[in-house]
């Protein structure tokens, strides 16, 4: 790769980090841009977005902006910390201002006036920290338990997750729109290519996308990221199989850092957890077994609360998943899933991607987890 | 015996009128666990160490405390705790019987002052959906697994009820990192000591609460937490909060899990939650949730 490209392909990257916890777009208008010029006067260390709070001054004119930036997972790989930036520093900021009109602005650039350096923002290797390695070594072979069956989770002394999802949003097999991480269509007029809508879910898929994905409830309420969708998330997740009871524990690094259960003790699949078919679920009844190396996971029972995929494709408490996970190597997950939504979709359609692994602990990141 | 009733259900009636009564329901985990006690002993793995959750092939099951049981602070008087239900009794148990009153509780004044305000205004961040800390994780509703995953030298306690979640606790052998950022529920490490396990925590944040009145911490907060498993059916907790920023002495407390049969199951605070900007958070707003929260 040629310096020059690098060094373009790098400048796209860091202009548009696509690792926020919302797209961006959401929140802020891409087009209308403006730069600030004043005081740091707080700085707020935490998830889901650290923020910096400054007095910007505008003539003779004072006022107090919100400058939105990554979340401190994501800004500690990059070597900054809550004191990298101090009350009292005088910094000029840029960046896309918030829709609603409010003083605040997606921090695309910090820099620091007594140093002229740019602070806060996320280095290449942090960027690429989250993202599928493309030239990772070969991998060993898939680890396994002593009864021949692979580890969903690491080998004894080892520790690591799954996650660098080589999709983060979700379309139909075979199809090739293009959208961002977020899900977002780079062209609305390829919404009904994505998937076998029937017309009102094609309608509400549209609606949510012109709305970029805003009402999003797993970032206005927190909710969990919810069955599918969990497998897209840039900090992971963690299969921890709990042998002498027979099922999984699937725990999320990020969203509300939940957990749900994967039962691999031969129940029988009946809907709802707790016995009652109006208990539907954000990860419904998962019953999973063995075909050879790879999990087979049937779901039913979720409810219509949250988004099953980044990008707002609609489901309905019809929903019934099948779910194949299989390690190929060491380091791969191959994750396939059959959407079958006879409420939403016109047939029952697939898609798939690979989870790398992770060889650190899992990240404990919070949604929840800002002001009071 | 009809004197206890009484009692029980002087304490209970003003409680299930606040409250969701199939909280209650399966909050049968006895008063502070002083029911007559199981001659069962704990379970074992084959190698010896104590097992701490279920016992393969046996029912499934979690610990349970109950809600009057787990505030870090025993009342003086009645009305310590505010609209929060003091429990006056005088325990038999020398476990319970040592928990500090409040008077003996080493506040530094400001604390003192805070844990007042905090009794009186009932913001505990458990009741908005945020993951709670130390022992309020522990005693969470609906119960807490504890699983042990020795091949990953990690343990994990688990809540079914509030938020959720998990803490992961690091056995193998690893300090604290030098620099850690604040968090919610800190950075912790466990060993076993005998037949207890304990988990040393630090690296909370200031917004953290430790219990369920809002016994008040800093970021130089320090716990210790004793977990022992008496018998089949009794999970001893002890904690010890070491804290210069907010008290003049380390000082413990604890209270009791009772084993709960049952399977746990998805829960999601966040689903029934009419009030989104308190979890996500919103200036300016200020509420009195229900006194109290199991």
């Amino acid at each position: 790769m040629s310096a020059m490209f690098r060094k373009i392909v790098l400048s796209l990257l860091l202009a548009f980090p696509l690792l926020a916890h919302h797209p961006v777009a959401a929140k802020f208008d891409l087009s209308k841009k403006r730069t600030l010029r004043g005081v740091v006067t707080r700085v707020d260390w935490s998830n889901p977005h650290v923020h910096v709070l400054m007095r910007a001054q505008d003539g003779s004119q004072t006022t107090n902006w919100a400058i939105e930036l990554e979340s401190e997972l994501e800004l500690a790989r990059s070597g900054w910390n809550a004191d990298s930036l101090k009350p009292g520093d005088a910094i000029t900021v840029q960046g896309p201002l918030a829709r609603d009109g409010s003083t605040q602005l997606w921090g695309e650039s910090i820099v620091l006036t007594s140093t002229g350096r740019r602070v806060l923002q996320m280095t290449p290797e942090a960027i690429a920290f989250f993202r599928p390695a493309s030239n990772a070594p070969p991998a060993g072979p898939a680890p396994r338990w002593p009864d021949g069956a692979p580890r969903l989770g690491p080998a004894p002394g080892e520790r690591g997750y799954w996650a660098r999802p080589s999709a983060t949003s979700l379309q139909e097999s075979g199809v090739n729109v293009e959208m961002d991480s977020h899900g977002l269509l780079k062209n609305i007029n390829d919404a009904a290519k994505v998937a076998p809508f029937q017309p009102w879910a094609r309608d509400l898929y549209i609606l949510r996308q012109r709305r970029f994905l805003q009402d999003d409830p797993m970032f206005l309420e927190c909710y969990p990221p919810g069955a599918v969708r969990q497998f897209q998330m840039p900090f992971g997740i963690q299969f921890i199989e709990d042998k002498p009871f027979q099922r999984i524990f699937v725990m999320n690094g990020g969203g509300n850092h939940d957990w749900r259960f994967i039962y691999t003790d031969g129940r029988e699949q009946k809907g709802a957890t707790r016995g009652n078919a109006d208990n539907p679920l954000f990860y419904g009844n998962a019953v999973g077994r063995w075909q050879g190396d790879t999990l087979v996971v049937d779901t039913r029972g979720l409810n219509e609360k949250f988004w099953f995929s980044n990008g707002g494709l609609p489901h309905t408490d019809r929903l019934h998943l099948i779910e194949r996970f299989t390690r190929t190597d060491a380091n791969t997950l191959k994750y396939e899933v059959t959407i079958d939504d006879p409420g939403a979709y016109t047939r029952a359609w697939t898609a798939q991607w690979t989870l790398q692994w992770v060889p650190e602990d899992l990240p404990a990141y919070y949604c929840q987890d800002n002001r009071a | 015996m009809m004197k206890r009733l009484v009692r029980i259900a002087v304490t209970l009636i003003p409680l299930l009128s606040l409250l969701v009564p199939t909280v209650f329901a399966q909050g049968r985990g006895g008063r502070g666990g002083q029911a007559a006690p199981d001659t069962r002993p704990a379970p074992r793995w084959p190698d010896g160490r104590i097992n701490l959750g279920a016992v393969p092939g046996a029912e499934m099951g979690s610990w349970d405390a109950t809600p009057t049981s787990i505030p870090l602070a025993r009342a003086d008087a009645a009305s310590d705790f505010g609209l929060f239900a003091a429990d006056m009794s005088e325990p038999t148990d020398p476990f319970l019987a040592a928990k500090p009153k409040l008077s003996q509780i080493p506040f530094q004044p400001w604390a003192r002052s805070l844990f007042a305000a905090r009794v009186l205004t009932r913001q505990e961040p458990y009741t908005r959906c945020k993951p709670s800390s130390g022992a309020r994780q522990v005693a969470t509703a609906y119960g807490t697994q504890l699983l042990e995953v020795p091949e990953m030298k990690q343990f994990f306690i688990v809540e079914t009820g509030g938020a959720h979640s998990f803490r992961t606790v690091y056995m193998d052998g690893r300090p604290h990192p030098a620099k850690l950022s604040p968090s919610s529920r800190g950075h912790s490490i466990g060993r076993w000591e005998g037949d207890t396990l304990v988990v040393d925590t630090t690296g909370f944040n200031e917004k953290a609460w430790i219990d369920n009145l809002g016994i008040p911490t800093t970021d130089r907060l320090r716990t210790i937490e004793k977990f022992t498993r008496t018998n089949y059916s009794t999970l001893k907790y002890e904690i010890t909060i070491e804290d210069p920023g907010a008290y003049t002495a380390p000082w413990t407390s604890g209270f009791y899990f009772r084993w709960t049969p049952g399977e746990s199951f998805e829960f999601v605070c966040q689903e029934n939650n009419l009030a989104p900007e308190l979890i996500m958070g919103d200036d300016g707003i200020a509420v009195r949730p229900p006194s109290f929260v199991p």
